[in-house]
């Protein structure tokens, strides 16, 4: 019981084509306090793609008409960010690899064990709010970046870096003052109180 | 006896009042006897066709001493002469006769005494006596006359007629003598004369020889069946008529009746050689005696041919049945096959030596036992069976194989062909049976099954390592289930937060997909099981149905459907189960697989089953893939052929041995109506 790392808006998708493995993987996850949602094909999945939101793919690769690694590639393709958990019939050495390289970020093993199974979900829903937290913050700098002048992000690039204001007048070939006028306008605009809240705006710019 | 030749030559003559007297001589005796004319008249001649001036000139000269008869042609002569001869003295023909030699060689048997002047041209004289000097059956009184030399011509004739005269009364005076002595034998004359009669008309040939077997006379069925005449037989010895191999028989024939101390024992002579065709006398001997004391021997001839040949062939026929005899008894006694006969409640009668050798036991041992007691454990029902069937005439023989136990207790295997036998009168009467051994042959065939049923295990175990990645995942998929399903409940169990339906339907679930997972296994374990082959009867639908989860468990890997289109009802077959599942389970794994590179809404995998006669069952397993070329097709059976990367090339040929061994036949269409491939075996209905 994990509860804290998960949050309310997470939901389990699972897609499975044996219906008693479905039901078997939706009574655990409940069991687990988890919502979940079962697609019997991966063409059902992709017909309520607009309906996924935050929280993790439960996908067995063994499939007739459309296989799980086909609908990773198909998902990565409509650019539907979902960490993927491949569930794999046996053993297969190439299928985990593949799955792997196409950014599935776990593979298990069917017959899987539970708990196992369940850590490796928690795992990956945790993983998962925070890289959707990293995305957040990303484009909240991004849109308080959006409103900068383009003189203010010259500025702007100047203090992350580290320069006193004088040293940037001197770069930019303008007054103190006009730097120092710049500067309150992108602590507002930053909606920073401080350098370091600048500073770290600026790293989630970079944290794509 | 001794006058044969008289009375054949002219019965007429005989009868003759003037030459009544005579019984031997030739006829010109007869003639002298006849002519009691005194020596005053000199003599008469017939002149044929002479010159009328030579004959004026004749009678001029001759005149009043000899008288002459004119007649006009040879032919005439001859007619006349017969009449006429005891009073002619001399013929004279004329220079016009045709053919004065022959006429010459008529005259001669009719008087041989008679002298004959022929006149001829001088310039033909000399070839004239040359031809007479080399004719047969002419006299020496017979000789060519020029006309040349007409003047000397009647003291010519003159001379002949004395010559004939003297010659002719010389034998008149022997005559006269015989006469004598022969009227004592008068009346024995006659008797001879009427036997003699009777038989040359008997149909028994009389041979008449001396000592030395020389013929002295004959009658005429003796002449017939020796095919001579009696003429040419007279004086001849034995030796000449019958073949050399058989004179010996003849002589001791001769010789015992000779020396008459017991009665001769008639002898068959075989004179086949000596007349190109099949002839048989039989010879009896009795001796002939007359006063003097032994003349020699009467043989007595009769034809036995018609005899002698019907019982050499009675004989021939003995032979060849005793032969043919002999051969079948050694036929049966030598054959490598036992024979047994059996009497009508299968108690044996008779066995042969091969049966002692191949059963252990001694005829006598065999004989009197019932059939039953020497067939084997496993096949005395059948046997029994077979036995209380009420015979019938018309069923014909058929072939069984039956176990049987020798002596040493050895198991014996046979191919016997039991013949029923049947006798017009009484029907059923006993059996014949013909076991040829085959225990070896058996149990080369029961190796080779033994063999084939090892390759078909092999063949399930490896279709089952090919399948293992399906039969995992098939396994998997109620083990992931069960997993989770038991997991789940157990969480929300310890939580509280279990609903009672919840809780109820998890666990039967659980349940179902255990069971699930069991069915499979057993399935699989009665797959690959390695037992003794067991024949039982098979009805094909269950054993589709039956075996269609194996096989949806790769067709669901592959997402093909898999049809089922099956003939209700079917007659039961009867096989080993295991092994056709095997078939069906191969065959459908092939197509399975030769729709790898079929589209996928195209694949689909149909079974089939029906009836195509009433006595035969077929499967057919059809796909929809790309079919196959006539090449594949003509050794898609053969052991080591595959057209798969990494196939061994065993499947197909352990199909087939499996299917032969049922008695069916496989048969492969390599473009059915999907465009693929059709494999359809058909099995025998047995007969019920």
């Amino acid at each position: 019981m994990n509860v804290e790392a998960t949050d309310s808006g997470q939901t389990i998708y699972i897609v499975d084509d044996e219906e008693p493995v479905r039901k078997a993987l939706r009574l655990l996850v409940k069991a687990e306090g988890l919502d979940s949602r079962c697609f019997e094909t991966a063409r059902a999945l992709l017909d309520s793609v607009d309906e996924i939101g935050p929280g993790c793919l439960l996908l067995d690769v063994c499939m007739p008409d459309m296989t799980g690694l086909e609908l990773q590639e198909e998902l990565r393709a409509r650019q539907v960010q979902i960490p993927v958990i491949v569930l794999t019939g046996h053993a297969d050495v190439p299928t985990a690899v593949r799955a792997m390289k196409d950014g599935a970020c776990d593979f298990v093993e069917k017959p899987f064990d539970t708990d196992e199974l369940l850590r490796r979900i928690h795992e990956c829903l945790s993983s998962e709010k925070k890289q959707r937290q990293k995305a957040d913050m990303h484009r909240h700098a991004m849109e308080r970046v959006a409103r900068l002048t383009p003189r203010e992000r010259e500025v702007m690039e100047g203090l992350v870096a580290g320069k006193r204001n004088k040293r940037i007048a001197e770069e930019l070939f303008i007054s103190f003052r006009t730097v120092e006028l710049h500067r309150a306008s992108i602590m507002e605009k930053l909606e920073a109180n401080s350098l370091s809240d600048i500073v770290r705006t600026a790293l989630w710019l970079d944290s794509d | 006896m001794t006058g044969f030749d008289t009375y054949t030559t002219g019965p007429d003559v005989v009868t003759d009042d003037t030459v009544g007297e005579l019984q031997v001589g030739s006829s010109a005796q007869t003639m002298a006897a006849g002519n009691t004319s005194p020596e005053s008249v000199t003599g008469r001649v017939v002149l044929v066709d002479v010159d009328a001036a030579i004959v004026s000139r004749l009678e001029a000269q001759l005149k009043g001493r000899i008288s002459f008869e004119m007649l006009k042609t040879s032919r005439q002569m001859l007619a006349e002469l017969e009449q006429m001869l005891p009073r002619v003295d001399a013929l004279l023909l004329g220079v016009n006769v045709r053919e004065p030699v022959r006429v010459a060689q008529r005259v001669q048997p009719l008087g041989n005494d008679i002298p004959v002047l022929i006149l001829t041209e001088p310039e033909h004289h000399a070839q004239l006596g040359q031809a007479l000097r080399f004719s047969p059956f002419l006299g020496s009184d017979v000789s060519p006359w020029p006309v040349s030399r007409l003047d000397e011509l009647p003291l010519t004739l003159e001379e002949a007629i004395s010559r004939a005269q003297k010659r002719r009364s010389y034998r008149r005076a022997v005559a006269a003598s015989q006469l004598r002595l022969g009227n004592i034998y008068n009346g024995r004359l006659q008797v001879t004369h009427y036997l003699d009669r009777l038989l040359d008309n008997a149909p028994i040939g009389i041979l008449n020889v001396d000592v030395h077997g020389i013929i002295l006379g004959m009658n005429r069925y003796a002449g017939r069946m020796l095919d001579r005449t009696e003429r040419e037989t007279l004086g001849v010895s034995l030796a000449d008529l019958f073949p050399a191999e058989e004179m010996d028989a003849l002589h001791k024939l001769v010789a015992r009746c000779v020396a008459p101390s017991k009665r001769p024992a008639p002898e068959v002579i075989d004179i086949s050689g000596a007349h190109g065709s099949v002839r048989f006398l039989e010879v009896m001997a009795s001796s002939l005696v007359d006063r003097s004391g032994q003349l020699g021997a009467t043989l007595i001839l009769q034809d036995v041919t018609a005899r002698v040949c019907a019982e050499r062939e009675r004989c021939e026929a003995e032979e060849a049945l005793r032969v043919s005899e002999r051969r079948y008894r050694e036929l049966v006694q030598t054959m490598s096959e036992a024979l047994v006969l059996t009497d009508n409640q299968h108690v044996i009668t008779y066995v042969n030596e091969s049966f002692c050798s191949m059963f252990g036991y001694s005829s006598e041992e065999a004989v009197g036992r019932h059939l039953l007691e020497f067939v084997h454990e496993e096949d005395k029902q059948v046997m029994g069976d077979r036995m209380s069937q009420t015979p019938d005439a018309a069923a014909g023989v058929k072939r069984y194989e039956t176990a049987w136990v020798t002596r040493e207790g050895r198991k014996i295997t046979t191919l016997t062909s039991p013949k029923r036998i049947f006798d017009p009168d009484t029907g059923y009467v006993g059996c014949l049976g013909i076991f040829t051994d085959i225990t070896e042959r058996k149990q080369v065939e029961e190796r080779e099954k033994k063999h084939m049923l090892e390759l078909a295990h092999v063949s399930r175990v490896t279709t089952m390592g090919e399948m293992s990645s399906q039969i995992a995942h098939e396994l998997t998929q109620p083990l992931t289930a069960i997993a989770g399903l038991s997991a789940g409940c157990l969480k929300l169990f310890r939580a509280g937060a279990a609903a009672q339906e919840e809780v109820d339907e998890t666990l039967s679930d659980i349940s179902h997909q255990a069971n699930r997972a069991r069915d499979i296994v057993v399935r699989l374990r009665s797959f690959v099981r390695n037992e003794e082959v067991q024949r039982s009867p098979i009805e094909i639908n269950d054993l589709v149905r039956g075996v269609v989860p194996l096989i949806e468990i790769e067709a669901r890997w592959y997402s093909l459907p898999v049809k089922l289109d099956l003939w209700e009802p079917l007659p039961a077959i009867m096989g080993d189960s295991v092994l056709i599942e095997q078939v069906v389970l191969n065959l459908a794994h092939n197509a399975i697989e030769a729709m790898h590179g079929t589209e996928p809404r195209r694949r689909g995998l149909t079974i089939r089953t029906s009836m195509p006669d009433e006595n035969h069952v077929q499967v057919a397993i059809c796909d929809s893939g790309p079919g196959i070329s006539d090449e594949v097709k003509a050794r898609i059976f053969d052991p080591f052929f595959t057209t798969k990367a990494d196939g061994m090339g065993m499947g197909l040929a352990i199909t087939r041995s499996i299917i032969d061994a049922h008695h069916g036949v496989i048969e492969v269409n390599g473009c059915n109506e999907q465009g693929g491939t059709t494999f359809a075996f058909t099995l025998p209905v047995p007969e019920s």
